[in-house]
Order: structure tokens, then sequence, then C-alpha cells
């Protein structure tokens, strides 16, 4: 590994864009206006199921100021599937159906010069329905007999993973345990919402600006879903206020394309926060059963997974997370008899898609919380139970996938001590043998996460670096950075390798017309991945830079070294030349310097991560507070501890909320309950506990300067710590997310105040 | 349409508002500032916050003709003339600024705040962002920022 020897990365650093986000300057899609502007919106589905038996939109076309009112009739044949990455994967949807399978779901859309327009516009449309049976239960619409929400049935695909000899397993086992659990949907809740900005001009081109994490896919779905060749279509993604996944898929853009093109005006959709709660992605519902056999040593002989994912109305991510879960699944524990089944079911929910953790944080949820059952029942302090079974470093999985230098053992045993989980635990029994007002409780729970696509698919990106006349640079890349700093981190990388300083380097992004091919922020991938692209397109910079200065100096490259925006003599720094003069004579010789790098994964190293919770459970209320927390990650070699501090404090504050407040409900016609912001019960500040971050000394050889993963492993452990917390507080497993007062009060014993 | 003169970070803005147009609408969509976010329009997450009479407050529930005459400050009026604020500093340093998004709407709770108490307890710091939510940061370097902040302006 190159050491850090210009001093840039390990560095706290910044975002890049930070100046303009703190003076409000940095233009979000919602802050652009284009002359001739439209609004544009949509009109939803009042039903769970229903076919559309007639559309009059005669009224509206009528109201003065609407310029195009668009639905089935006008809606582009080909059915597609909104995730870029899944694009191939059973295409289910259509910009508008003549059959419409949640409340939220498109019915129709305006085009009209005002909001206030368009929305009256919308109240005018007369639409006639015929209400079909729905299903909310994955496990209902995956019963014979149920009507199919598509032609292909109502499951997908089922995922069949496995290793061992379950029955073996189960055999060699002293006690097995079995149980379910239940996890809800999740608003990702960017504070952005969706929006999207299309124009289409006379020359036949489609431009979208849109917050999007993978602008790659979004125009590879709409080349499919319009006929038009790449070349055609320009997806832009200037700046994005959030996206934890939520950003992926195609919301709004297809619809404001339709509408662009039928008007010839741009068109604006910006979705209301209530539209956004209804009729965006969510993170999957699941219903979770496991049997797992353990040995009284602690050893797990045997763990039988299977999984109902509700999918919701359309294909989407849904098949790409059941199969990642599964890979997941054979990733932490070393157990040898296993299997993993997923059952993907159609449901009449808003659609499911990808989330941060990817199917993961149900899945270590639902693990984590029954370890601690058994870790109980064993009489086996949970840590040791846990780290009993994981594997160690440059194991190969079950299933014989390299698992890169897996640090789990360490992050627990770091954690423990952050934490001071004994003196934690013995603060728990305390309450337990004596029970106050407040119950106390400490979980813990670990989790590992890829960093890369590889293995599922080709995952590739490219970074393109040009030297301007004066020595400093542009990047182009087409990274979506969500606020997470990957942009912040590729310039670093350049940075590092170039000695030219990062105010230097500018960041040309996510535009699919001037950036190379990215498959997108998905699967922790931006540092792994696209830092790799970054050194290596740093890499052929540096050659090209080395190339023009040894000419330029009359000296061996090998003599030379980049450092203080400088090619500098190694034995004689005094002699140097500046980038400038390096730019000014490859122009004279009639040359560029402009290189690319493309970077190709070829491991997914896995990540991980232990987070350590302790509770407070106020008998009288129900209420739960989490008092303190700790988090320990691996993420190979820490670049900017400031950036993966902030992504692992994001992460928690999103688990904290799965655990204990967030959760989309649907009443029994399948609408959802409570669509403002309020209603998701994200967690505020007053609410969060003081968290401690640490990261191991660690290093992943194949990463850039030994990086890997964060952002999504940062929640994946979460609300299973907080979870098993709450638990062992009360003393009663509890198996539903969010656990919430209602229930706690259920299994409390009532508080008595003493004396009384 | 009504006329009103509102003065936005020190300027005299005089506007023909509709009776039921907010602060927020008239901010981005007649005077083009769009610092001020909207991220629900419902009261429920501070990314429009703006201070009024230097109280922080959310723009998205004030009614403009309302406000004839009442100081606003918006974030593009938090900068000390070509340079940033104190507040705005310590956010980036702090790494208190991830997608952005809330950073506008969390800087006028902080201005509101410390303008009212130059030393505020990590808990009041707490409360006074109580109204803001923001989903990148779990809020750690966001109270570390206003703690910077508040000892920088301190010592100013
Ligand atoms: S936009 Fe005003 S509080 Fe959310
Ligand atoms: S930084 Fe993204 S919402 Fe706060």
């Amino acid at each position: 590994m190159d050491a850090f020897e210009n001093g840039v990365l390990g560095k706290d650093t910044p975002v890049l864009d930070a100046n303009l986000k703190v003076t409000g300057q940095l233009k979000y899609v919602d802050d652009l206006k284009l002359p001739g502007m439209l609004c544009g919106k949509i009109l939803f589905s009042p039903y769970a199921h229903a076919k559309i038996l007639s559309v009059d939109a005669s009224e509206a076309e009528r109201l003065e100021g609407v310029r195009a009112v668009v639905w089935y009739k006008d809606a582009p044949a080909t059915r597609y599937n909104g995730n870029g990455e899944d694009s191939d994967i059973l295409p289910s949807e259509l910009v508008f159906d003549r059959e419409v399978r949640y409340v939220g779901d498109k019915v129709a859309a305006v085009a009209a010069e005002t909001p206030e327009i368009a929305e009256k516009a919308l109240r005018l449309i007369r639409v006639t329905y015929e209400e079909l049976p729905f299903y909310l239960d994955p496990r209902e619409a995956a019963a014979p007999g149920a009507l199919a929400l598509h032609e292909t049935g109502n499951i997908m695909e089922e995922v069949k993973l496995s290793a061992g000899d379950l029955e073996k397993g189960f055999a060699e086992a002293d006690e097995i345990f079995e149980s379910e659990y239940e996890v809800p949907a999740i608003y990702h809740a960017p504070m952005e919402p969706h929006v999207s900005l299309s124009v289409y001009g006379a020359d036949g081109k489609l431009t979208i600006y849109t917050p999007s994490q993978d602008v790659f896919g979004k125009r590879k779905n709409l080349a499919k879903i319009f006929s038009l060749p790449m070349n055609r279509i320009r997806v832009v993604s200037p700046a994005m206020g959030g996206g934890f996944g939520g950003k992926i898929d195609l919301v709004t853009e297809p619809v404001g394309a339709l509408l662009a093109m039928k008007t010839g005006r741009p068109v604006k959709i910006t979705y209301r926060r209530s539209e956004d709660i209804q009729s965006t992605t969510t993170r999957h519902a699941e219903h979770i059963m496991i049997r797992t056999g353990v040995k009284k040593s602690g050893e797990i002989t045997a763990c039988d997974y299977t999984v109902y994912l509700s999918a919701g109305a359309q294909s989407g991510a849904t098949m790409s997370v059941a199969w990642a879960a599964g890979g997941k699944f054979f990733k932490l524990f070393k157990t040898p008899n296993l299997r993993y089944h997923a059952i993907p079911v159609y449901t009449n929910r808003a659609v499911a898609g990808a989330m941060r953790g990817f199917g993961s944080p149900q899945l270590f949820y639902a693990l984590n919380s029954q370890f601690n059952t058994i870790a109980q029942k064993l009489g086996m302090d949970l840590c040791a139970f846990e780290t009993l079974n994981f594997f160690d470093p440059n194991d190969c999985d079950r299933r014989g996938e390299p698992l890169g230098n897996l640090q789990a053992k360490r992050c627990v045993a770091r954690g423990m001590e952050l934490f001071d989980w004994q003196s934690a635990l013995r603060e728990q029994e305390a309450s337990r043998r004596n029970p106050g007002r407040y119950l106390v409780g400490v979980g813990m729970a670990a989790a590992p996460h890829g960093s890369s696509l590889f293995g599922v698919m080709p995952d590739t990106c490219g970074v393109m670096l040009k030297m301007n006349e004066d020595g400093s640079l542009t990047m182009f890349t087409g990274v979506s950075d969500m606020g997470n700093g990957s942009n912040t981190m590729q310039t670093m990388l350049i940075s590092e390798i170039l000695g030219i300083p990062m105010d230097r380097i500018a960041c040309v992004k996510t535009d699919t017309e001037t950036t190379l091919f990215d498959v997108g922020a998905y699967a922790s991938r931006g540092t792994y991945v696209g830092g790799g692209a970054a050194v290596k397109a740093a890499k052929s910079m540096r050659t090209r830079i080395l190339r023009e200065a040894a000419e330029l100096m009359g000296l061996e490259r090998r003599q030379l070294c980049l450092r203080d925006n400088c090619v500098a003599d190694r034995h004689n720094p005094e002699r140097f030349v500046t980038m400038a003069q390096i730019a000014e004579h490859a122009h004279q010789k009639e040359r560029d310097i402009c290189v690319s790098g493309v970077f190709g994964t070829k491991a997914a190293p896995i990540s991980a991560g232990a987070h350590f919770a302790q509770v407070l459970v106020d008998r009288e209320t129900g209420e739960v507070t989490v008092t303190r927390y700790a988090a320990v990650h691996d993420v190979g070699k820490p670049l900017n501890p400031l950036a993966l501090e902030g992504q692992v404090h994001g992460g928690i504050q999103m688990g904290l909320g799965y655990a204990l407040s967030e959760g989309i409900r649907l009443d029994e016609k399948g609408r959802v309950q409570g669509t403002r912001l309020r209603d998701c019960h994200l967690f505020t500040a007053p609410q969060m506990p003081r968290i401690q971050v640490e990261f191991l000394d660690s290093n992943e050889k194949t990463g850039p300067y030994g990086a890997k993963s964060v952002g999504e492993c940062a929640t994946v452990p979460s609300a299973a710590a907080v979870a098993n917390a709450v638990s062992n507080a009360v003393g009663y497993a509890f198996r539903t997310l969010p656990i919430r007062k209602e229930e706690i009060l259920c299994h409390v014993k009532p508080f008595e105040t003493p004396g009384l | 349409m009504e006329s009103v003169t509102l003065n936005v970070n020190g300027k005299d803005c005089p506007v023909q508002v509709e009776k039921n147009w907010t602060l927020l609408y008239v901010l981005r969509e007649v005077l083009d500032l769009t610092g001020t976010k909207c991220g629900c329009s419902t009261n429920d997450c501070g990314a429009c916050r703006v201070l009024v009479d230097g109280e922080a407050k959310n723009s998205c529930c004030l009614l403009a003709r309302n406000l004839q005459g009442c100081r606003i400050v918006t974030i593009e009026g938090i900068a000390r003339g070509g340079e940033l604020h104190p507040i705005q500093k310590a956010f980036i340093e702090a790494g208190a600024v991830q997608c952005g998004f809330c950073t506008p709407g969390m800087i006028i709770s902080t201005k509101g705040l410390l303008d009212q108490n130059p030393d505020p307890t990590e808990e009041e710091i707490r409360k006074a962002l109580e109204h803001n939510l923001c989903r990148c940061t779990g809020y750690v370097k966001i109270v570390e920022a206003v703690q910077l902040a508040a000892k920088r302006l301190r010592e100013e």
C-alpha cells in the first residue's frame, strides 16, 4: 500500500460543496427554473387495487392554463422495472397503466401554467374504477387462488441458497430455537422530496434534472420506455438532498418526460411531502421465520431462514434485495449448515426498493434478536456467543466466497471496551433485581456489509481527469454524492496521488452527457469502486504529468516526485517545475493532458460493525429512551474520519427510528395512515443519545489505499442493538418492529410507587 | 393581490401577494431566495426556517401578508459581507453538513438560539434544534457545530 505521502488522506475533510450549502447557494432541482416552465402534478389512485374503466379529462383539458393531461392512452406500451440495476428483471410497470395496484399509484397527470391550475385540473379528471381484491400481506398474496397483480403471478422468483446439510446440523444441536419476526416498510425520508425537471427539445432530445443516485440507470430505463437512443437522453443530478436508496428508482421522471414531450415545454414535478410518503419506494416490510440449532457450548450447528418480502406493486429492486440479503446471510456466521429461502411477493402497497442496507437491516435484526434469546437461554454473554460463531479475517464463506479482511470479532471486542459492556451488564442486572420506574437494558448487535456489487453484476466506474491551462484539474465523475462525501473522497485520493491541492480540483458530476459510466450509488460502493476509479485515473494522470515534466526538465521519470502542486527532482527539491508549466509545455507540443481510469471490482470485501445500546424503559408510560450508544466499525483504512463518523451517526439515527418509532402503517383499505412528516416519527435532536464511534485500524488490500465501505453497514446492526436492549430491559423478547410503547406496557409489570 | 413590504436581509422588498401565499412561497418564488428550503410545508421539518424579528420560525406556516414591516433574515442574509458567518464556518469544520438540505434551517435555528443565549448547554442546543429534522447526520456533528460556533462567537 502507498503511504499517505501528501498528507491529504486520513484527515478530516468537509464535503466539497459545503460553502454552497451553508450559504443556501447550492441549487437543488426544486430551486431551478427554466423559461416557459410548467408545473406537473399527478393524480393518484384512491384504491389499493382497481381496474380503470374510463378516464374523462375533457373538463380538465378545457381549464385555462392547462397544457396537457396524460393517462394510459398516452403512455408508451413498454413495461419497465424502475430500478436501473434490475431493469431487465420482471419489467412490470407502465408510465400509466389501466390497472392501479396501490393507494397512491399513478393514474393520470397534468401540466399547467401554475401549481394551482394543475391541482384544480386534477380535481376535474373523472375516473371510473372497478375495485379488485387486494393484498397487504405477502403471505395472503402468495396464497393459492389469490388474484394476480401481474401476469407473471404474485410470487416473483423464490431465492434458495444453502450450504452444508441442514438435517445433520439440526441433529447435532442440543437445542433448537424457532421464532418469527415482523418488520414494517420504512420511508426513506430524505429532507428533499422527489422532484424532476424534464425538457424535451425540437432536436428530439430529452434532458432530465433529477436528484439521482443512478443517472445512468435512469437513462437506460428512459431510453427503453421512450425508444430513444441514449445520446438523445441526458440525465443530470446537480445536487441531492439525501437519498438512502430512495433516489435510485424512477419515480416522477417518466411522467415528467411524457408531459414535456406532449407540451414541448419544460415540466417540473415536485412531490409534496404527503405524496412522497405515499408514492415513492420504501424499505421492504417482511415476515421472517428462523430456526436455529445450537450446542450447549454456543456453537451454532444449523440455521434455517425463511423470509416473505412484501415487494409492493411493482418489481423494482425486490429481486436484488432478496438476493443481496441472501448473500449477507452467509457472510458473518461460520455455521456450516445454512439455508436461506426468500419469497418475494407482489402486494398492493407502494413499491419496495433499495434502502440503506438493502435487506440486511431486516436480516440482522431478526438474527441478532434470536441470538439474544439463545445466548440468554444458554447462559452466555451475547457478545461471546456471537463472536464464537463469527468468521475470521480472510476466511471464505460456506459457499466459497472470500470475505476479505473481515474484522467482525475485533469490532465486538473493541466495542465492549468502548461501551464498558461489563458495567452496562451490571447496571442491567441491578435493575432486574431491584426494578424502579425505569428499567435499564443493554443490547448489542453486529453485522457485515459488502463493498460493491461484485458477484451480482459487473461493477465498474469511470473517472476522467483533465488538466487546465494553469495546471489545475477538473474531475468528471458519475459517482452520485448524496451528501455522504463520495466526491470529496474521490478528490482527496486524486489530490493525494498528484500532490495537487484539493481546491485546485473541480468536480463535474453525475451527468450522463459528460461523465463516464458508473453503476450508481448502490451497495456501499462509493469508496471502494468510485475511489478505485479515482485512483486509477490519478495514476494515469501521474504518468502523463511525469512524461511532460521529464521532457521539460531533462530528467528521468523515476527521478521525479509530485508534491505541492509541482514536479520536483527527488534528490534536489530546489529543482522543480509547476503544474502550470507542465500544462503549458504540453500545449506547446500539441498535446493535451486528459486521462481516464475505469475500475472494475474483482471482490466485494466485507466491512463490519458492532453496535451497543443502553436504554431506559419507563414502566409507567412504556416510553423508551436510548441513553448511551457506541459503534465500532471496520472500514479498512479510514480515508476521511469526519465523513465516516457522519455516516455512522446518520445510520444510527435511522436504526433507532426503525427499532422504536418509524414504520409505515396502512389502514384496512391500504391507505397510508399519517402522511405528514411528523407522522413518520424520525428521531429528533433531543431524542438522540450521545454516540461514541470508533474505527479499527485496519486495511483492505484490494481497496483504494486500504479502504472499504461504511454507508450501509452504519445502519444494519443499529435497530437490532436497540431492540435487544429493550427486550433485555423488559425481560420479554419483542419480535415486531417498531417496538411501540403500547406493546411494552403489555409486558412490563406496572410500576407501583414505593411506599403506597 | 395585496401589497406588503417585507424587510428581507436588511432590504425593503415591496411585493404583491395573494391572501394564501406563505412567506416561504414569496421568498422562493417571488424573491428568488431559494436558500430557504421546502421539506414539508406542514410545519414539520424546519428546512424553511427564517428569522422573523430575531426569532426562528417556519416560513411555510406564515402568511406573507401578515408580515408587513417584519425584519426577515434568510440563509442568504447570514454571511457577513463577503465572509462566512462563524456559525457557517463551524458547520463546515465540524462536518455538520452532509446533503445540506436541512443546513439553512439548522443555521437559522442556531443563529436564533445564539443571539439570545450565547452560552447554551448541550441540552438547550438540542432543544433549540428540536423542530429541525436531519436525516443524514444523527445531529451529532450539528450539535458540535453549534457548540463550536458559540465558543467562537463568545471569543469575538
Ligand atoms: S417546510 Fe416548513 S417546516 Fe417543513
Ligand atoms: S444534512 Fe442531509 S438532512 Fe441534514
